[in-house]
């Protein structure tokens, strides 16, 4: 940390403790608000339960849509969250430290968000657990050849490590706090503090776990995203069919993660009074990960063309054609736009340097990322191999609503989690102050 | 480290011992040399120049892949390789001598490229001699122009530090390339800012660069086949061999210039954790590959695959997942064996060796009708590439400093 006035221990704690007192009307208006949103898709989820899945407006090609686009875009949101806690950790940056638990947090809110889209997605809901598997008497078998299925075990893994992660790393601040907290919330944090005294043997074992959830989490970081390109990628559809899906849905996914973070901290910082401790530096270098990432996504774009075009089959010549000039180039240009080039702006440190320009750049990549998924799902489908079967898709007011309500629900859960639990780590934050000679102690 | 400590290193670091690279590299290139013109003058001539393009793409892997590793240890502020980046650094001294092997690439063309018997109109100009070529040779030349002005930039610093102790040629040479730099602030950040441009700059230029080499010259060779992912497997596979003749560099020149105190475990275990996530990443990308084409099953991407895993390629397969992935990954997982110089060694070499191999699979089967072929043609054009290689990298050793005692101090601050 390289602010001018280094907080000490004793004021890391007052601020972060803070941060978790009472808090102010916008606070209950924003929560208000969201609730209401969640209200609302809650709603439009029960009118879609009642006539069918056609009020998504699903017909053939396009069966997959909005939501698919809305599960694809949470997955990739939580990849952040493993990226800072498990592979800077093992990097051994020391600026991940003031950052760490509000990406990891959104990124188990993230998963969460994710796993309702599935169950959305489903014509008749109520049998959402066929696709858990195990032998039953109906002779039921999940088709273990499809990604579909490899979905389920990669994300209910990438859920369990990331809320394992999250709750160890709590382990200590949460006992910090406990020690100034009484009533109902005291007993919550005496629950999640798990007797920690902070002994010698305490902390042994507890830094040898993280590194070890750290070490164990990093593969997943690659392979959740992995498995969700693989969805589209082992299909032969024009425009999903590519061998490089894999690692470009990865870079994508912690690029929109890296912005989700950006736009959370944003006001975070202000609202919580941590400017001390989420400052410019920080900033400086989420800007860097978003421009290797956003770089990465440039580059997949530019491949993706060129081997369209190289490979001479008119297929993907006319899918690739279609995306950037058909009926949905303004989905396409606005993928485009945001994600590769205005990246591109990441090159200068006074930008990245800037609060205000990364927010505002941190949500036309959240808007660039989901048109990403929008443009490859719906407009690949909507214009496969045969001419016949080409058809337009447009989405209804039922598929914005329980978009928007997704959103609700996944800032409900930050918000809820903003005001109990610290959102900066008060341990790992100590831990990079240097420690203050008696000499030059002050006040 | 005192002061004394970094005027030693200062003189280690200039008298580096070359007899092994000039003899070593004198024979080798010579061996080369004899047996690529027996064998393009004899009755196979296809055949040595398989094996030229083979071991092109090979050392122009390695030797472009250390190099990035050198720009990357500066855009990430890293310090911990401070003491080693020089001999990844080193290798620049290749690439010219890369761009030369290129141009004698294009007489073995009509051996080589299916697209020059058998044009594919359906891609207009893009796969002819004369667009290959030029745009290959200009890539070949900005890759190599960036490397050079980022290791002279990396140089200039140390060069200035050590003019003092060089006279003749070296001392003229390090007049030229410090011109005038005395190691002012204003100096040290106008350097630091130029190299805080140019490492990006190179790695930028690197992805895109080797995607299109990759394209080019592995990827056309089987004319229907198209991967998006084969680019980046190219040069992330590339910067693993980087890594790897990086490891091996490390070990070597550690024991020749004699700086076991300032090489030490913490770079023996980070260079290794390195070696390890990228041969994990290449089985990575490998597999994304297989899957979606196995998946897929459209013939005219499978043909590439199967004919690698099924019939007579397939043992070369599975030796390059073994050599490549299986036995670095057990070997190296443990921090006991990144940390002893022996076993780092062995299996940063077995990496190396599959990597060869991998490079031979991507290659050869596209080109020949027949099975694996590995005799005294593919051995010998492959030992008279390492010897130019040995050649030009004492080149280096003998005109500049081997170690940084700036940089090198800077990472054994770590250690404290």
């Amino acid at each position: 940390m390289t602010t001018a006035t280094q907080p000490t221990y004793s004021e890391v704690t007052r601020d972060v403790v803070a941060s978790m007192g009472r808090p102010g009307r916008g606070y209950y208006i924003l929560l208000g608000f969201v609730l209401f949103v969640l209200a609302a898709g809650g709603v439009a989820f029960l009118y879609q339960i009642r006539y069918g899945l056609g009020m998504a407006g699903y017909q053939p090609p396009v069966m997959w849509a909005v939501y698919i686009t809305d599960f694809v875009f949470w997955v990739g949101i939580a990849h952040c969250g493993t990226l800072i806690s498990a592979i800077l950790y093992l990097f051994r940056s020391a600026w991940r430290t003031a950052v760490y638990r509000t990406a990891e947090a959104m990124t188990v809110f993230a998963v969460m968000t994710a796993g309702l889209f599935p169950v959305i997605h489903l014509g008749r809901l109520w049998y959402a657990y066929w696709l858990f598997p195990y032998p039953n008497q109906r002779q039921l078998w999940p088709n273990f050849k499809s990604p579909l299925l490899w979905d389920v075990f990669a994300i209910s893994t990438y859920f369990t490590v990331s809320t394992v992660f999250l709750i160890v790393g709590l382990v200590p601040d949460v006992a910090a706090v406990r020690d100034k907290v009484t009533g109902f919330r005291g007993k919550i944090y005496k629950l999640f503090a798990l007797n920690w005294r902070g002994t010698d043997s305490q902390w042994r074992h507890y830094t040898k776990a993280y590194l070890f959830l750290a070490a164990l989490a990093t593969p997943l970081v690659l392979s959740v995203h992995s498995v969700v390109s693989w969805d589209f990628a082992v299909s032969i559809v024009p425009g999903w069919h590519t061998t490089i899906f894999a690692p470009y849905f990865v870079a994508g996914a912690i690029y929109s993660g890296l912005a989700m973070v950006v736009t959370l901290l944003v006001p975070l910082r202000t609202t919580l009074g941590l400017e001390r401790y989420v400052h410019e530096e920080h900033f400086d270098n989420l800007g860097k990960l978003l421009l290797l990432t956003g770089s990465i996504v440039g580059y997949a774009y530019l491949v993706e063309y060129f081997i369209a075009w190289y490979s001479g089959s008119p297929y993907e010549r006319e899918s690739f054609y279609f995306r950037a000039f058909g009926d949905y180039w303004w989905a396409t240009w606005t993928m485009i736009i945001c994600n590769a080039f205005l990246s591109q702006l990441l090159w200068f440190p006074k930008i990245r340097r800037s609060i205000p320009m990364m927010f505002v750049l941190s949500l036309f990549i959240n808007l660039g990322m989901w048109f990403e998924r929008y443009v490859i799902i719906v407009i690949s489908l909507s214009h496969e191999y045969e001419p016949f079967a080409m058809d337009h898709y447009t989405p209804t007011w039922v598929d914005w609503t329980i978009t928007a309500g997704s959103f609700a629900w996944f800032f409900t859960w930050f918000l809820l989690f903003a005001r109990n639990f610290p959102t900066v780590s008060l341990t790992e934050v100590k831990e990079i102050i240097p420690m203050q000679r008696k000499t030059t102690a002050h006040k | 480290m005192s002061g004394g400590a970094h005027v030693d290193l200062r003189e280690r670091g200039l008298h580096a011992p070359l007899r092994g690279h000039v003899v070593a590299g004198s024979v080798l290139a010579g061996v080369g040399l004899v047996t690529f013109i027996v064998g393009f003058s004899g009755s196979e001539p296809a055949r040595a120049w398989h094996a030229y393009l083979i071991n092109f793409l090979f050392f122009l892997g390695l030797t472009q892949g250390g190099i990035v590793f050198a720009a990357i240890q500066k855009v990430t502020k890293a310090k911990w390789g401070g003491a080693i980046i020089r001999f990844s650094e080193a290798g620049v001294a290749f690439m010219p001598v890369l761009l030369v092997l290129f141009v004698i690439l294009f007489f073995g063309r009509e051996h080589l490229f299916p697209w020059i018997a058998h044009p594919t109109p359906v891609r207009g100009n893009w796969l002819t001699t004369r667009w290959v070529f030029a745009r290959d040779l200009f890539t070949l030349l900005v890759l190599s122009g960036v490397s050079i002005a980022f290791v002279w930039y990396d140089l200039k610093p140390d060069l200035a530090g050590a003019r003092s102790l060089v006279k003749d040629w070296r001392g003229k040479l390090y007049d030229r390339i410090t011109n005038g730099f005395t190691g002012t602030p204003e100096q040290v950040a106008e350097n630091d800012r130029r190299i805080g441009w140019l490492s990006p700059l190179l790695i930028v230029l690197y992805a895109y660069g080797m995607t299109m080499i990759a394209f080019d010259l592995i990827m056309s060779l089987a004319p229907y086949w198209v991967s998006t992912l084969l680019g980046a497997f190219f040069f992330m596979g590339a910067h693993l061999s980087g890594l790897t003749t990086l490891a091996l560099n490390m070990v070597y020149w550690r024991r020749q210039l004699g700086l076991e105190s300032i090489i030490g475990r913490q770079q023996f275990h980070d260079l290794g954790k390195l070696v390890f996530g990228f041969s994990v990443f290449w089985a990575y990308t490998m597999f994304s590959q297989v899957l979606v084409i196995w998946y897929g099953n459209l013939p005219e991407e499978t043909a590439f695959v199967f004919y690698r895993l099924w019939g007579a390629w397939r043992p070369v397969s599975i030796l390059v997942a073994i050599l490549v992935f299986l036995v670095p990954f057990w070997g190296l997982i443990w921090v006991k064996s990144k940390t002893t110089p022996f076993t780092f060694t062995l299996f940063s070499l077995v990496s190396l060796a599959g990597m060869w191999l991998e490079r031979y699979l991507l290659v050869q089967p596209s080109i020949t009708e027949n099975g694996p072929e590995f005799g005294l043609t593919e051995i010998g054009v492959m030992l008279g590439f390492l010897g130019l290689y040995l050649l030009a990298y004492g080149a280096f050793a003998r005109a500049f400093p081997m170690v940084s005692p700036r940089l090198a101090a800077r990472a054994a601050e770590l250690q404290h």
